[in-house]
């Protein structure tokens, strides 16, 4: 029973001590959202880096889209996670990328594509490290998503434990239910009238 | 009472009553993180259905402004709340989306007809999930929202105060030092890796 009790407290730390920099980030851009004004967000600007002639091998279509996408990518040296838009005449190819994302404008009808890289904020480097998510990226873009599935399986796993733990402290769990209880009551209310 | 036991229990407390949106973040960063598994959730909205359509009498000023027309409507038809409006005062239709907690409904206002179209959302669960993660700020002016804004703040304390004091007590248990360390230089490690890297 002591052995299960340490098991308890060890991996309820150790996850802590594991994931401290995913909750800091978590904490700080929600911080920031929350109190974002209700304004257009558009963040810092785009700076272009290069632009040069270019002609598609295939004409885009939303069938093959991401295939000319990557394929105007490794010609021109770029990898990495990607997202691409066809819009009208134009592609638009979004690199992914935390510190400085990318993105390349293909002007089809002129045959001209530019490079542009975001402008560094460290309020949008935190909110790129809060949205990303999914698993669309090969290497150690891979990572990241396991970690987000680790960061949500930990907070549930926190719950778990920290439930066990607190159950452990027997003059505690008077104050405990009413925390529990003061807490579902308050998320119930407010889901009800939001 | 001690110091290091204020800590451990503040740590507790405010866990165990941030437990429901603890669930509803863990719940719903897995359906972001897994959004073709939930594709109903994820790029792909669940569509409005026809609730009703119905006809609307009222006069605003020249001056009114969209919200408070979209506000407007939303009372006299019962469904005030937290809302976003589309377009200006002067277009003749205004789409006005009420996202409640269970349902979202969609509100088109044909002002020259004096008529408006009620659609809802089909409720399901990764929708729910979702609304109720990316819910948060402070610029609607009802009770509810700013409150729910209130408690999206004090799990941002807590999150910050778990870390400061998950540290203190990791220090205070002498066994776990070692091992506490090397869990706390693989995250940072893995965490500044990928930071810089992808």
């Amino acid at each position: 029973m002591k052995s299960f009790n340490l098991v308890v407290r060890r991996t309820h730390l150790y996850l802590g001590m594991l994931l401290i920099p995913w909750l800091l980030v978590y904490g700080v851009s929600t911080l920031i959202f929350n109190h974002r004004g209700a304004g257009p967000h558009g963040g810092t600007p785009w700076e272009r880096l290069w632009e040069k002639p270019h002609t598609l091998k295939q004409v885009p279509n939303a069938g093959n889209l991401r295939e000319v996408a990557a394929a105007l990518l490794s010609e021109q040296g770029l990898s990495g996670p990607f997202g691409a838009q066809l819009q009208g005449r134009r592609l638009n190819i979004n690199l992914q990328n935390f510190r400085a994302p990318m993105r390349l404008v293909l002007d089809l009808d002129a045959g001209r594509l530019r490079a542009e890289r975001k402008v560094f904020a460290w309020s949008e480097l935190l909110a790129r490290l809060h949205f990303r998510t999914g698993y669309n990226g090969g290497g150690l873009a891979l990572v990241w998503p396991v970690m987000v599935d680790l960061f949500c399986l930990t907070m549930l796993v926190w719950i778990i434990t920290g439930l066990i733990l607190w159950w452990k402290i027997r003059e505690s769990r008077r104050k405990g239910w009413l925390a529990l209880g003061a807490g579902a009551l308050t998320f119930a209310v407010l889901l009800v009238l939001l | 009472m001690k110091f290091s036991k204020l800590v451990r229990r503040t740590h507790m407390y405010l866990a165990l009553f941030l437990t429901p949106w603890l669930i509803v973040y863990a719940l719903s960063g897995i359906v972001l993180n897994h959004g073709h598994w939930f594709a109903a959730g994820h790029g792909h909205p669940v569509p409005f259905e026809k609730v009703g359509e119905r006809e609307y009498q009222a006069v605003f000023s020249e001056d009114a402004d969209v919200r408070g027309i979209a506000a407007q409507v939303l009372e006299d038809l019962g469904l005030a709340g937290s809302f976003s409006v589309q377009g200006d005062a002067s277009q003749p239709k205004l789409v006005i989306q009420r996202g409640g907690a269970f349902s979202a409904h969609r509100i088109t206002y044909f002002r020259l007809q004096n008529r408006v179209l009620i659609e809802k959302q089909t409720f399901t669960t990764p929708m729910f999930l979702n609304r109720t993660h990316f819910r948060h700020g402070y610029q609607q002016p009802y009770v509810a929202p700013t409150l729910w804004a209130v408690v999206v703040d004090l799990v941002v304390v807590a999150l910050l105060f778990w870390v400061l004091s998950g540290l203190w007590m990791w220090w205070e248990i002498r066994p776990a030092r070692a091992w506490g360390a090397v869990f706390g230089a693989v995250g940072l490690g893995v965490f500044f890796l990928l930071a810089f890297t992808i």
